[in-house]
C-alpha cells in the first residue's frame, strides 16, 4: 500500500513536472515570462509578468519569505536549507564546452573560457519512530567564470569552496536531525557555506559561514525558526577581514479561522535579526538589530469575493499590502477574475541590511519617504474540452519607487564598475500596463503543450529605473509522457531587450534572446526511482545579463533520485 | 547544424510519443543483465589530429524498461595515446559513463537501436600544469557531456549468456568544436534475473 501511494505521488508530481533546474531556486535562470536577469546563483533580478512596480519580486518583503535566505537586502531560495522529502539523490552537470581533446590542438590565446560544473548529493532517511537524519552537499559553479579573476584576488585563493577551484556563487554542506510525527516537525541542521554576495555597489563580497546552524519547529498552527551564523568576510587584496555573529529567526502563526467564522482568517508573526560585527564587515545593520511584527487577514464575506492582506511595522518602517479579488465562474469552463492591489511601504525590505561600506563611502540601503503602488488586474480563462485559453492584463501606478542615486563610479577592471551613492526614490508617478495570452492543449495524459505571448510597457522617469524590463516575451512548452514512465519536456523562450541604467556609466543593454530547454526523465514508479538528463539555455547567445555578473551559458545536468 | 539536431530530437519525441503503445503489462525491471564489453574507440574528424584510436573496456547494467525497450547504464575506461608529434604528455586517461535506451523495432530484428547521454572525464597522463601551452587544461580534470546513438547486434545466445556487437556514434559537446568518436565493441552478457 505504501509503495503504491509513493508511486502514485511520484507519478502525479512528475507527470506534471516542467523543465527541472539544477537545484531549487535556479528557476529565474531559465524563465522568460517577465524579466529575469541572472548574475550568479546568489543574485537574480526576477520580475515575473504582470507584476506591479519596477522592483524585482525578491526585493519586496512577504510572509512567504520568512524561511528563505536573506542575501544583503533581497530574499533568495538559494542556497536552500529546506528539508527535502525522504530520498537519496545525486546530480552532476556542466556548462557545455570543456575542450577535452581539442585542448591539444588549441593554442592558449584561442582557448575558450573554462566551463564550470555543478554538484549535488544528499539524503534524508526514512523516519524511525518519527526521527530522521539528513545531509546535503551542493554547489553550482556555473556563472562564475567572469568574476573568477577579481574574486580570486578577494579570496586570496582558488580553494574558496567545499570542492574544486572555480569560486562558485555558493558552496554548501550541512547535516542534521529531525522529528516528524502527526502535526509536529522539528529539525536542526548544521553546516558550512561559502557565499559570494552582490552588493549594491556592484562588488562581489566573500562570506564564509562556519558554522551555520538552523533549527525549525512546527506544531499545529505555530512555526518557529532560529538561525545562528558565524560569518567571516575577507578581502585579501586589501588586507581586510571582519566577522559577524548573527542570530535571526521568526515566530509565525499561519492563517487560522478567527472570531468564530470560517469567512475570516488571521495570521501573525515576528521576524528578528541580531548581529555583532567586528572588523571590516562591509554591511551594517542599524542598532545591530532588525525586527518585523506583522498581521495577516483574509476575509471572504461572500463566495468568490476575497479581501486579503498583511501589514507590518518596526521602529522605523511600515508596510501594508492588500488586495481585493472577485472571481466569477460560469459553469466549469469560463472563469473571470478581477482584482485590485495596493502597497504602501516606507521600505521594500525592512529586514535588509541598512548600510553597505565601500571604500570611504557608506551606501545607505534605505531612504526617507513612502512608496505607493496601486494595481488593477483582470483574468479570463476559457476551456473547451482539451483546449484552454487564458487572457490576463494588469495596469499599475507607482509613486516613490525605490531606486539608486548613483553619484560616481570606480572602474575595477575593463568594464567592471563599482558605484557610489545611496538608495533613493522616484517621487513622480510611474505607470505600467501588461498583457498576456496563453493557449494550452492536452491530449490524454500523453501530450500537453502551451504557447504564451506577453507584452508590457512602462511610462515614467525611465532613466532612473534600475532595470527597464523586457517589453515582449514568448514561450512555447511541450511535454510528452510516454507509457507513463518516460517524460520528454521542452520549452522555447524569447525575451526582448532589457536595460540596466544605474550600475554602469552607460546604459547597459541586455540584448533580447531566444533559448531552448529540454529534459528527459525515466521513471520507475514502483521503485521510487527517477533518472533525468536536462539541457538548459540552448541555442542562445552567451550574454552578460547583469553588469559585473556572469554569462548565462548552455548547461547540461543529469540526476538520479530514489525516494524512500 | 546545432538547430537541426534539436529539431530532429523534437520531431522524434513527437512522433514516438504519438506512436507509443500503451503498456498493458508491467515490464519494468522484469529482466536484468550484466555485461562486459571490450573494443576500440576511433576519434573522428578534427580530434583525429590530437589522439589515436584506443582500446576500451566497460561494464554494463541492462534492464527491461518496456515491452521492446531496454535501459542501459555503462561505465568504462580508455587510454588515448596522443599523436606522436605532441610531446607534453603521452596520453589521456578517459573514464566514461552512459545512460540510455535500446529499442527493438519489429522490422529490424534482431538489431536494437539506442540513444542516450554520455559523460566523459579526462585527465592527462603526466604533463606540466604550469606550462600554459596546448593540453594544459587536461593536466587538471576536464569533463563534458554529450549524446550517442547506437546499434546492438546479438550474435550468439546460450542459456543465460549472449555475445554480440555494439556500435556507438558519440557526439561530445566540447569547444571550440564538438568531438565525435566511433566505438565498436564485443560484449558478453549474462542474464541475472
Amino acid at each position: 500500500m505504501r509503495i503504491f501511494l509513493l508511486s502514485l505521488v511520484l507519478s502525479i508530481s512528475l507527470i506534471h513536472a516542467a523543465i527541472p533546474v539544477e537545484t531549487e531556486g535556479m528557476e529565474p535562470a531559465i524563465s522568460s515570462d517577465g524579466t529575469y536577469l541572472t548574475a550568479s546563483p546568489t543574485y537574480f533580478f526576477d520580475r515575473p509578468s504582470l507584476m506591479a512596480g519596477i522592483h524585482s519580486q525578491s526585493e519586496l518583503w512577504s510572509p512567504d519569505f520568512l524561511t528563505k535566505r536573506l542575501l544583503v537586502d533581497r530574499y533568495s531560495v538559494l542556497p536552500s536549507w529546506q528539508i527535502q522529502e525522504p530520498s537519496i539523490w545525486m546530480q552532476v552537470g556542466n556548462e557545455v564546452g570543456d575542450m577535452i581533446y581539442h585542448d591539444i590542438l588549441t593554442s592558449s590565446e584561442d582557448r575558450p573560457v573554462n566551463r564550470t560544473p555543478m554538484l549535488e548529493a544528499g539524503f534524508r532517511s526514512n523516519s524511525f519512530h518519527g526521527f530522521w537524519a539528513t545531509g546535503r552537499f551542493f554547489q553550482v559553479d556555473h556563472f562564475s567564470s567572469n568574476t573568477l579573476r577579481i574574486n580570486r584576488k578577494t579570496a586570496g585563493t582558488m580553494e574558496y569552496s567545499l570542492f574544486g577551484a572555480n569560486l562558485p556563487g555558493f558552496s554548501t554542506g550541512y547535516a542534521g536531525l529531525g522529528y516528524t510525527k502527526d502535526q509536529t516537525e522539528i529539525s536542526i541542521l548544521a553546516g558550512k557555506e561559502y557565499l559570494w554576495l552582490f552588493g549594491e555597489s556592484g562588488r562581489w563580497i566573500s562570506a564564509l559561514l562556519s558554522p551555520r546552524i538552523q533549527s525549525q519547529f512546527h506544531y499545529k498552527k505555530l512555526d518557529l525558526s532560529l538561525v545562528y551564523e558565524d560569518v567571516l568576510y575577507i578581502n585579501k587584496e586589501k588586507g581586510e577581514e571582519g566577522t559577524r555573529k548573527e542570530w535571526s529567526g521568526s515566530l509565525y502563526f499561519p492563517y487560522t479561522d478567527c472570531c468564530n467564522s470560517n469567512k475570516f482568517k488571521t495570521g501573525a508573526g515576528l521576524a528578528f535579526r541580531f548581529v555583532n560585527d567586528e572588523g571590516d564587515t562591509y554591511f551594517g545593520l542599524e542598532n545591530d538589530r532588525a525586527f518585523w511584527a506583522f498581521l495577516q487577514a483574509k476575509y471572504e464575506p461572500i463566495k468568490d469575493f476575497t479581501v486579503s492582506g498583511h501589514a507590518g511595522m518596526n521602529e522605523k518602517d511600515w508596510l501594508i499590502q492588500d488586495s481585493i479579488q472577485y472571481s466569477l465562474k460560469k459553469g466549469t469552463q469560463t472563469h473571470f477574475l478581477f482584482g485590485v492591489q495596493n502597497i504602501l511601504a516606507t521600505r521594500l525590505n525592512p529586514m535588509g541590511e541598512s548600510y553597505e561600506y565601500f571604500d570611504q563611502d557608506t551606501i545607505s540601503l534605505s531612504t526617507d519617504g513612502l512608496l505607493q503602488l496601486y494595481q488593477v488586474k483582470i483574468e479570463f480563462n476559457q476551456e473547451w474540452k482539451d483546449l484552454q485559453l487564458g487572457i490576463r492584463s494588469s495596469g499599475f501606478i507607482e509613486k516613490g519607487a525605490e531606486t539608486f542615486d548613483t553619484t560616481g563610479f570606480a572602474e575595477k577592471k575593463s568594464d567592471d564598475w563599482f558605484r557610489y551613492g545611496d538608495v533613493s526614490r522616484i517621487n513622480s508617478w510611474i505607470r505600467g500596463w501588461a498583457g498576456e495570452i496563453e493557449f494550452s492543449y492536452k491530449y490524454n495524459d500523453l501530450f500537453k503543450a502551451s504557447a504564451l505571448v506577453g507584452m508590457e510597457h512602462l511610462w515614467g522617469d525611465e532613466e532612473r529605473f534600475e532595470v527597464e524590463p523586457s517589453e515582449h516575451w514568448l514561450e512555447f512548452n511541450a511535454d510528452w509522457t510516454i507509457n507513463k514512465t518516460l517524460l520528454v519536456s521542452h520549452s522555447l523562450h524569447y525575451r526582448s531587450d532589457a536595460q540596466w541604467n544605474l550600475r554602469h556609466p552607460e546604459p547597459f543593454e541586455v540584448p533580447g534572446d531566444w533559448f531552448w530547454n529540454a529534459s528527459f526523465s525515466q521513471l520507475f514508479p514502483k521503485y521510487g526511482l527517477t533518472l533525468s538528463g536536462t539541457l538548459l539555455h540552448v541555442l542562445s547567445d552567451t550574454t552578460l545579463e547583469v553588469p559585473n555578473g556572469n554569462e548565462n551559458r548552455t548547461r547540461f545536468f543529469c540526476a538520479i533520485k530514489k525516494m524512500f | 547544424m546545432k538547430n537541426q539536431y534539436f529539431f530532429a530530437l523534437i520531431l522524434f519525441a513527437f512522433a514516438y510519443g504519438f506512436s507509443a503503445e500503451v503498456e498493458t503489462k508491467d515490464y519494468m525491471f522484469s529482466e536484468g543483465y550484466l555485461a562486459l564489453e571490450g573494443g576500440e574507440a576511433y576519434p573522428w574528424g578534427i580530434i583525429e589530429d590530437a589522439v589515436q584510436p584506443s582500446l576500451y573496456g566497460q561494464g554494463e547494467f541492462y534492464y527491461r524498461y518496456w515491452e521492446n525497450t531496454y535501459g542501459l547504464v555503462q561505465f568504462g575506461y580508455a587510454y588515448f595515446r596522443t599523436q606522436d608529434y605532441f610531446k607534453r604528455f603521452p596520453g589521456v586517461h578517459q573514464f566514461h559513463g552512459r545512460v540510455g535506451l535500446d529499442h527493438q523495432f519489429s522490422w529490424m530484428r534482431p538489431i536494437l537501436l539506442g540513444v542516450g547521454f554520455s559523460c566523459i572525464w579526462a585527465r592527462s597522463d603526466g604533463g606540466d600544469p604550469e606550462d600554459k601551452g596546448p593540453g594544459v587544461m587536461l593536466t587538471d580534470n576536464e569533463s563534458e557531456f554529450g549524446s550517442f546513438i547506437k546499434a546492438k547486434l546479438p550474435i550468439l545466445k546460450y542459456e543465460k549468456y549472449a555475445v554480440g556487437l555494439n556500435i556507438y556514434w558519440e557526439h561530445i559537446w566540447t569547444l571550440p568544436e564538438k568531438s565525435n568518436m566511433l566505438w565498436i565493441g564485443l560484449f558478453v552478457q549474462r542474464r541475472m534475473w
